[in-house]
C-alpha cells in the first residue's frame, strides 16, 4: 500500500518531535544503564581501566560479610516493612479528617501538606536538632511532661525506629492522593449505605476501603520503591550508625562507590536493588486481581 | 561541584605585600583580628631559584582547596609571596564543597583537575594511588632555592607512601596532635594545671576533678560522632603500650596483640571506666572545637592550625598547650596535617610548584607561625628567633615543637584494597570494633580479634 505525502510528513514530524525524549533515554538512562550492567563485571575504580572479574562483584555480595550488603539490605527491608504501611494509615486518616465538610478545613489539609514541600535536607536537619538527646526540644518536651527521656538516633535499638517515625513527616504527599480518591468516591454509594443501614465502620470497610484500593495499590508501588532508594536522612542524620543501624542499602552503595572506590561493586549492588524493585512491583502487580477493585473491569 | 571562593587576587595580594613595612615577626597578630600578617620579606625571598617561568608571561593558574579558617589564611601567605614574583599569573582559588576525595576523583576521571590541590594525610594513599598528584621531588631536584632534607621527616612522611618512591605533598605545618586545655577551669576546680610532664594517669586524676566540680563539663573533648575513631588519637595509645597494629610488611594485622589490646583498653576506658570523655552518640551543638571555645571541654586534642581560631574566639578565659600526655612504654602522639599537592592534570606545573613551595621557604613558616596558623617544620628553624617574638596565648607553644618529635605517622602501607585507617575496609573495621567496644557490645578483646581477622581476610586475599 502506497502512502500519502501527508501520511511520510506526518509521520516524520512526529519521530522529529518524540526524538529529544527517546534520545535523552538513549544516552541519559539506558546508556549508563547499560554501562552499570558492564562494569558490575568488573573491578573498577574510575581511575584505572575497569578489569573484568565475571561474577565475582555478585558473589561477594552474598559472602564477603565485611561489605554489609546483605545486612543494609535487611535494614531497608526492615524500613520498608515498617515505614510504608505506617505512611499508609497515617496518610489515610489524616485524609479521611480533612475531607470532613467543616469550616477552615483547606488551611489544614495545607497545614499538613507544607512539610511536603520543605527542602528535605532542611526538615532532617531540623528533626537531628529536635533529636538531640541533650539539647533537643523533644527529650525537654518529654522531661516537662515527666516522661523518660528518649535516645532516638544516639543508640543502635532506637536509631531505626526513629527514622520509621520520622518518615511520617512525608505524608503529605500520600495524603493529597488519598484525598483526590476519597473525592472521586461516588456519594450514591455512601447514600445506598445508609438507607441499608450500615454503620460508620462498616460503610469505611465496604464502600471507601475497596474504592480507594487502586489508590493504595499506587501508592503502595510508589511507597516500597522509595523505601528501598531511602537515603538522605541516614546519610545527613547518622551515617549508616550506630553500629550500622541505619546503614541502609543506598548508603552503603553509595560508600561503596564513591568512598571505597568500589563502582563495580556498587554496580552490582545497583542491579541487585532493580531486580528487587522489579520483583515485588511485578509480586503487587500479579496479586492486584485479587484485592484492587477498578470500576471498569480492565 | 565548586564555588568560586572571593579572595584577593593576586593582584591584591601585591598591592598587599607592597604596602606592608612591618618586619616579620615583630608583633603577632592580635588575638581578635583576622588579617594575615604578610611582609616585605616575602618580596625579598621567594622563589629566587625559579627560572623556567616566563615573569612576563600571561596565564591562569587554578587552585582547588578546602576553605578551612587555617587553610585559607595559608593559601593567603601563599598567594600574596606568589603575586609579588609573578603579578602577570592570575591564581583562580576554588572552595571544595561536599565530599572532597570524590569531587577530586570525578575531576581526575574527566581530565580537568586544576594545577594546585588540597591534599592531607587523609587523602595521600588514595590520591597517590590513583595516579592524582605529581611526585614533587622532581621539582626539589630541580630547585637549589629548595630542599626536603630540612624538612622532619615525620611530617614529611604524611605526604609519602610506603613501597611508592616520591613525595606528593608540601604540608602547611609540623602538626602533632598536642593538648588544648582551659586553664582557667583547672585552677578555679581546684585542680593541677597540666604541664609538658603529665601522664594520662595525671590527666585523668585531674579530669575527674574538673568534672565533679562542673557538671555538664566534659574533660577531654573526644568522643561524640566524630573524633573517636581518628587514627591520630587511638593509634599512639597502642604504640604507646608497646605494640603496633600491624606487621612491618603488612602482612599481619596485630590489633590484637597484648600489647595493642592493652592500650586500646586504656583508650577505651576513656569512656567505660572513667567516663572522662563526650559519650559516644552524643551531638554537641558546634562541634568539639565549639565545645572547647565555649569552655564546656577542658581540653582538646588537636594540631597547631586552632591556635589562630581559639586566639580570635576565645576571649573570656585562659588556655594553653602542652604536650601529649605519656603513655606507659613512652610518650607519644600522633601526626596529622593537611598541605597543596600539583594535580597530574597542571598545565603549568612549573608555576604550581613556585607557589607552593613557598610554604616549605623560612619565610612561609615564620608568617605560618607569626599568624599562629601553623608550627615551623624546616629542621634548620628550631632554634630560631622568631619564637621569642610570639605572644600568648599560647603561652607553650614550644609544646608542638617538642611534640612533633614524638609524633609518629599512621601505617599506611595496606593494600588499597582493604583500605587505609582512613578509608575502606579497615577504616570501617576499626571503627566498628571501637564502637563496639566504648558501647560495651563486646569487650576490647572479642572487639578486636574479629576485627583482626576481618581484616587479616582481606590482607591475606590482597597480597
Amino acid at each position: 500500500m502506497r502512502h500519502s505525502r501527508l501520511y511520510w510528513h506526518e509521520t516524520i514530524q512526529g519521530y522529529a518531535f518524540i526524538m529529544p525524549v527517546v534520545l535523552g533515554l538513549i544516552l541519559f538512562v539506558f546508556g549508563p544503564m547499560i554501562a552499570s550492567l558492564y562494569i558490575s563485571f568488573t573491578e573498577y575504580s574510575i581511575l584505572q581501566a575497569p578489569v573484568w572479574v565475571g561474577l565475582r562483584n555478585y558473589v561477594d555480595m552474598f559472602t564477603r560479610a565485611p561489605l554489609r550488603v546483605m545486612h543494609s539490605l535487611w535494614v531497608t527491608v526492615i524500613y520498608a516493612a515498617c515505614s510504608v504501611p505506617l505512611i499508609l494509615v497515617t496518610a489515610l486518616g489524616a485524609a479521611l479528617l480533612l475531607n470532613q465538610k467543616l469550616r477552615g478545613m483547606r488551611y489544614f489539609r495545607t497545614a499538613l501538606y507544607i512539610p511536603t514541600v520543605v527542602p528535605l535536607v532542611a526538615t532532617v536537619f531540623v528533626w537531628g536538632w529536635l533529636l538531640n538527646p541533650s539539647l533537643g526540644l523533644v527529650n525537654a518536651t518529654l522531661k516537662l511532661l515527666g516522661l523518660p527521656p528518649g535516645t532516638w538516633l544516639s543508640e543502635p535499638n532506637t536509631a531505626l525506629p526513629t527514622l520509621i517515625l520520622l518518615s511520617v513527616w512525608g505524608i503529605g504527599g500520600s495524603m493529597v492522593v488519598f484525598l483526590a480518591g476519597l473525592q472521586g468516591i461516588p456519594e450514591s454509594l455512601y447514600e445506598a449505605a445508609k438507607i441499608d443501614g450500615a454503620n460508620e465502620w462498616r460503610t469505611f470497610w465496604y464502600i471507601t476501603l475497596p474504592q480507594l484500593s487502586p489508590t493504595i495499590f499506587f501508592l503502595l508501588i510508589t511507597g516500597i520503591i522509595s523505601a528501598f532508594q531511602y537515603f538522605a536522612p541516614a546519610f545527613i542524620l547518622t551515617r549508616g550508625g550506630p553500629l550500622f543501624a541505619t546503614y541502609f542499602y543506598n548508603l552503603n552503595l553509595y560508600e561503596k562507590a564513591f568512598r571505597w572506590q568500589f563502582m563495580g561493586l556498587a554496580s552490582a549492588m545497583a542491579w541487585l536493588l532493580f531486580i528487587i524493585i522489579i520483583a515485588l512491583t511485578y509480586i503487587l502487580f500479579r496479586s492486584s486481581d485479587a484485592w484492587v477493585h477498578y470500576e471498569v473491569k480492565r | 561541584m565548586f564555588r568560586e571562593r572571593t579572595h584577593a587576587s593576586s593582584k591584591c595580594a601585591v598591592a598587599v605585600v607592597a604596602a606592608s613595612t612591618v618586619i616579620i615577626a615583630a608583633c603577632a597578630a592580635p588575638a581578635t583580628t583576622r588579617v594575615i600578617e604578610v611582609t616585605k620579606e616575602v618580596v625579598v625571598t621567594a622563589a629566587p631559584g625559579a627560572g623556567a617561568i616566563d615573569p612576563n608571561a600571561k596565564f591562569q593558574l587554578t587552585y582547588l582547596n578546602i576553605c578551612f579558617p587555617s587553610s585559607m589564611a595559608v593559601t593567603d601567605l601563599m598567594l600574596a609571596a606568589f603575586g609579588a614574583k609573578y603579578p602577570n599569573v592570575d591564581v583562580k582559588v576554588d572552595c571544595a564543597q561536599g565530599d572532597y576525595a570524590e569531587g577530586v576523583f570525578a575531576q581526575a576521571a574527566a581530565g580537568n583537575l586544576p594545577d594546585v590541590i588540597f591534599s592531607a594525610d587523609l587523602f595521600t594513599v588514595p590520591f597517590v594511588n590513583a595516579g592524582v598528584l605529581l611526585d614533587l621531588e622532581q621539582f626539589d631536584k630541580a630547585d637549589d632555592s629548595f630542599s626536603f632534607d630540612d624538612i622532619y621527616p615525620n611530617i614529611l612522611a604524611l605526604g609519602q607512601v610506603p613501597g611508592k618512591p616520591g613525595t606528593y605533598m608540601i604540608p602547611a605545618s609540623w602538626d602533632s596532635v598536642q593538648m588544648y586545655y582551659n586553664k582557667d577551669l583547672f585552677e578555679k576546680s581546684g585542680a593541677p594545671v597540666p604541664t609538658d610532664e603529665w601522664t594520662w594517669d595525671d590527666l585523668i586524676a585531674a579530669c575527674k576533678i574538673v568534672q565533679e566540680k562542673n557538671p555538664g563539663v566534659y574533660c577531654v573533648a573526644n568522643g561524640g560522632t566524630e573524633g573517636w575513631d581518628w587514627w591520630a588519637y587511638f593509634i599512639p595509645w597502642i604504640v604507646g603500650h608497646g605494640g603496633y597494629p600491624v606487621s612491618e610488611d603488612f602482612k599481619t594485622s596485630t590489633f590484637s596483640s597484648p600489647e595493642s589490646l592493652a592500650g586500646i583498653q586504656a583508650y577505651v576506658d576513656l569512656w567505660t571506666k572513667h567516663k572522662v570523655t563526650i559519650p559516644i552518640g552524643e551531638q554537641l551543638p558546634s562541634g568539639r572545637d565549639g565545645c572547647f571555645i565555649a569552655g564546656k571541654c577542658a581540653t582538646y586534642f588537636m594540631i597547631p592550625g586552632l591556635m589562630k581560631t581559639f586566639r580570635e574566639k576565645i576571649t573570656d578565659f585562659t588556655w594553653d598547650v602542652v604536650q601529649m600526655p605519656a603513655l606507659p612504654k613512652k610518650r607519644v602522639t600522633g601526626m596529622g596535617t593537611y598541605g597543596y599537592g600539583i594535580s597530574k592534570d597542571s598545565k603549568n606545573p612549573q608555576a604550581a610548584w613556585e607557589l607552593i613551595k613557598f610554604l616549605a621557604s623560612p619565610t612561609g613558616q615564620r608568617l605560618s607561625l607569626t599568624n599562629y596558623i601553623g608550627v615551623p617544620f624546616l629542621k634548620s628553624m628550631a632554634n630560631d628567633p622568631v619564637y621569642e617574638r610570639l605572644q600568648p596565648p599560647p603561652q607553650n607553644i614550644q609544646a608542638f615543637l617538642k611534640g612533633g618529635e614524638i609524633g609518629i605517622f599512621p601505617p599506611n602501607g595496606y593494600p588499597p584494597k582493604c583500605g587505609s585507617l582512613y578509608a575502606g575496609l579497615i577504616n570501617q573495621t576499626i571503627r566498628t570494633a571501637l564502637e563496639e567496644s566504648i558501647r560495651g557490645v563486646k569487650t576490647v578483646e572479642q572487639a578486636f580479634k574479629d576485627a583482626d581477622a576481618e581484616i587479616q581476610s582481606c590482607l591475606d586475599t590482597a597480597q
